[in-house]
């Protein structure tokens, strides 16, 4: 055991430090970061401006820690010690419970829900309470509503957050989703629900939409047999089982096409290109997009539905089409309410409002 | 640059050590000089210039100070040179707090400039001007390298937030000095330990503090944790990074002095005082409290020197009447205690000598870290439950649960039981079994705390605004 004479000691570990600093300093740069989804910073410029207004500084001290050699060991290894040495209940936000990954919606934000609130009744005055077009809202519960219902979390409260809602937007009738779903129905890994799980919430929308037969086309489930890690596995830093990526077709789904208003383009419904992207759900309607056109031949129905949406629309609304003639996707984040007119003419339409409480709570 | 971070640990360190090293014993004080300004032009490009400025002006006041033997000469010298060894200072950090002063007090509508304080300046200019002050006492000679005398104000490890160094204290070592392999193991254990105290104890009381200034759910109980998760992470974000000066210290050869030695289980807040901070306590005790006379005066002179000690000591915390309040706050019970109080604290348990200095200890820090005095004061009503809080929330009880292993682990390496159970154990283990047992340790801290910094985790540095 001489080798742990003081002096060997030093050694050693001074070899650890050192080869750790010239890795560091070696290591090819990395462009971007796959399991935490974002572009890596890179070696800032060389100026003399950029050294004396202490720019390099900050964009340097970046740069390094973007770099670092094992970066992904090392975040897991500071989870495993935020969970386990220090007892917390979470680390980077994120709490384990069970199979889950969730990180609760906390505390309510009453400034952006009534953002979100203003901005949704601007479009009703500007767009929609001289028509005949029907409209509907729905809240979609963040899976923490299922998981923090024991005092261990904080949590908001969904019925103040709820009523809120509904009581600043009577023009719309509300389509209570919390009672139809369960935390069975949303990924491990990740905040959005799973699509296998979805179509007995789109034959219930369906329906209360006056859709009274619900499904007609006869779809079969496909596993797209690549794991799926969700936003919440990359923030924890966890090691964590993948969730599976599933979703339901059939060749009438097949055969529509996706029409993105602003890049002219035209995709499928489900677009396998995505499943290599950082984002695996972008497989639903290729991800996040301002404003989107689904029009459907094989429709036995004139009418046409437009959704005010986030993300978790992407995976329930390919569920939808089979009940509309033609279908809008509106997403408010990435469009200005100014420029709908552009391309809408709302008269008889279903208009649903269709926004999960994450977004509500953090609107901007 | 901040000691905890990645540029430091690792690109900044191993070079300086490396190239350090390599070089020949008579470049090696070029060598520290020139990482030193690099280590401070990291952060203040503009200000090193303004360091370049008081080194030059101590170094050559020094020598004349020196040279000049009339009495009278030497005094005006001495006032001109801590004048202009001050100057920066005053500028810097009390500039807007003297013009808001005169506005006030004479209705004056002076404009206020936004001014950056230079990192480190109360640390420097305290260093120069004890050297001057030595000087004019003939306590040493002047030194006559400037390169030496810039390696000993600018010296990194210790530049910007302590401890305040004597010249007397390195004045060999900058001339020659030959590191032992102990020292170098003393240092790196030295260093890790701070790292560890700084990024795995200080950063997370520092984000507890965070979330209780954020929380929608305020209570009386949040509000004392809060006061304790302050008063300990000052503690081990301070501690933690003196700890690592010294280690670097121990690295290039330099023996730097002790700044902390337990203060959380000091039994008086005189006690307090020789274990918190304890190189500015030093400071000002042998260059303001003696030269006012010190101990051997009236009572009534021995309690104004303390309130002006104090004073000062509140002040060059801050230019902020919240500081100079706190000062006066320990010169108070400072005095009090030397006019009877510690006569009777000797008579008390030992359990309330410790709850009375734990408890002005954590209210005084209160203040310490209040915004304004409005909020020193809505932080006083609450911790005494004159607000209108509840007792309890469930956001109190949330933050309590997941922070109560920091809490345990931060309160117990508060108290030198960790030392004092390892001093215990050495000799029932083997050498061989206690080596592994602290390499594992020490590379464990090293890895742990990197983890941290890589996150990106919360990382302030308290002291760096003094």
């Amino acid at each position: 055991m001489n080798l742990f004479k003081k002096k060997y000691q030093l050694i050693l570990i001074i070899a650890l430090w050192f080869s750790l600093s010239v890795i560091t300093w070696f290591k090819p740069t990395s462009l971007v970061s796959y399991s935490e989804r974002r572009p890596l910073r890179q070696f800032p410029v060389v100026s003399i401006h950029n050294v004396l207004s202490g720019f390099f500084m900050q964009h340097f001290e970046a740069y390094a820690l973007d770099q670092f050699p094992f970066r992904e060991s090392f975040r897991t290894l500071k989870a495993f010690s935020d969970l386990y040495i220090f007892n917390h209940s979470n680390t980077h936000g994120i709490h384990v419970i069970g199979d889950h990954l969730v990180s609760f919606q906390y505390p309510m934000n009453d400034n952006a829900l009534q953002r979100a609130i203003n901005q949704l009744n601007q479009l009703y005055n500007l767009y929609l309470s001289d028509t005949q077009v029907s409209l509907y809202l729905s809240v979609i519960p963040d899976k923490g509503y299922f998981l923090g219902k024991e005092d261990d979390y904080l949590n908001i409260d969904y019925s103040k957050f709820i009523y809120q809602i509904t009581t600043k937007m009577p023009f719309a009738t509300y389509i209570d989703l919390f009672p139809v779903l369960s935390l069975d129905d949303y990924y491990t890994t990740d905040t959005h629900w799973r699509q296998e799980n979805l179509l007995p919430i789109a034959e219930f929308l369906l329906s209360s939409m006056g859709n009274p037969n619900g499904h007609l086309w006869n779809y079969h489930l496909v596993n797209t047999e690549l794991p799926f890690y969700g936003i919440y596995h990359s923030q924890s830093a966890l090691p964590s089982k993948p969730d599976a990526l599933c979703y339901w077709t059939n060749s009438k789904l097949e055969s529509l096409e996706v029409y993105h208003i602003h890049s002219n383009l035209l995709t499928p419904v489900y677009d396998l290109e995505k499943l290599s992207s950082f984002d695996s759900y972008n497989f639903f309607l290729s991800g996040a997009s301002p404003l989107l056109v689904i029009e459907n031949p094989n429709a036995s129905t004139e009418k046409e539905l437009i959704i005010f949406r986030d993300s978790f629309a992407s995976s329930l609304s390919p569920l939808l089409f089979e009940g509309y003639a033609k279908t809008i996707l509106i997403d408010l984040r990435y469009m200005s309410e100014s420029l709908i007119s552009e391309y809408i003419q709302f008269e008889n339409q279903d208009v649903f409002f269709l926004y999960s409480a994450i977004v509500l709570n953090g609107w901007h | 640059m901040l000691f905890s971070s990645i540029t430091f640990l690792y690109y900044f360190l191993p070079i300086v050590i490396v190239v350090y090293y390599l070089s020949p014993q008579k470049y090696q004080n070029l060598v520290l000089l020139a990482s030193s300004l690099l280590f401070y032009s990291w952060g203040e490009p503009r200000h090193v210039l303004l360091m370049v400025f008081s080194i030059s002006m101590g170094f050559f006041m020094g020598l004349i100070l020196e040279k000049v033997s009339r009495l009278f000469f030497k005094k005006v010298l001495f006032v001109i040179s801590i004048f202009m060894v001050l100057l920066p200072l005053v500028y810097f950090k009390y500039g807007n707090f003297i013009i808001s002063q005169i506005n006030t007090l004479q209705s004056f509508n002076l404009s206020l400039k936004a001014i950056p304080l230079p990192i480190g300046i109360s640390f420097y200019t305290f260093q120069i001007l004890g050297y001057l002050s030595d000087i004019y006492n003939n306590k040493y000679m002047a030194q006559k390298n400037i390169l030496h005398f810039g390696c000993y104000v600018s010296f990194f490890p210790q530049l910007v937030a302590g401890p305040i160094v004597r010249y007397n204290d390195i004045r060999l070592a900058l001339n020659s000095r030959n590191p032992k392999i102990d020292d170098f193991c003393g240092g790196l254990k030295l260093f890790l330990i701070g790292l560890a105290k700084k990024i795995l104890l200080a950063n997370q009381l520092g984000e507890f503090c965070q979330i209780f200034r954020d929380t929608s759910q305020p209570s009386v109980t949040f509000y004392w944790l809060y006061a304790i998760a302050f008063t300990l992470q000052i503690y081990f974000d301070f501690s933690g990074y003196s700890d690592m000066a010294i280690g670097l210290g121990h690295f290039f050869g330099f023996s730097l002095p002790q700044n902390f030695n337990y203060p959380y289980i000091s039994k008086s807040i005189s006690e307090f005082w020789r274990r918190w901070h304890m190189t500015l306590g030093s400071w000002f005790r042998d260059y303001v409290y003696i030269p006012l006379g010190g101990s051997h005066v009236s009572i009534s002179r021995k309690i104004t020197n303390l309130l002006i000690v104090w004073f000062l000591t509140g002040l060059w915390h801050g230019a902020s009447w919240l500081f100079i309040l706190w000062g006066i706050l320990y010169g108070l019970l400072i005095g009090i205690e030397k006019l009877g109080l510690n006569q009777l604290l000797k008579r008390f348990p030992a359990w309330l000598s410790h709850l009375y200095v734990l408890i002005f200890v954590i209210l005084g820090f209160v203040l310490f870290n209040a915004n304004d005095l409005n909020q020193a004061i809505n932080d006083y009503q609450n911790l005494l439950g004159l607000g209108e809080l509840p007792l309890l929330t469930n956001e109190t009880l949330y933050y309590m649960q997941t922070y109560r292993f920091t809490f345990l682990i931060a309160i117990f390496s508060s108290t030198p039981i960790v030392s004092n159970l390892t001093q215990y154990l050495s000799p029932k283990v083997t050498s061989s079994f206690a080596s592994i047992i602290e390499f594992s340790t020490l590379v464990f801290i090293l890895l742990l705390s990197t983890s941290y910094l890589v996150s990106g985790s919360f990382n302030p540095f308290l002291y760096f605004r003094f």
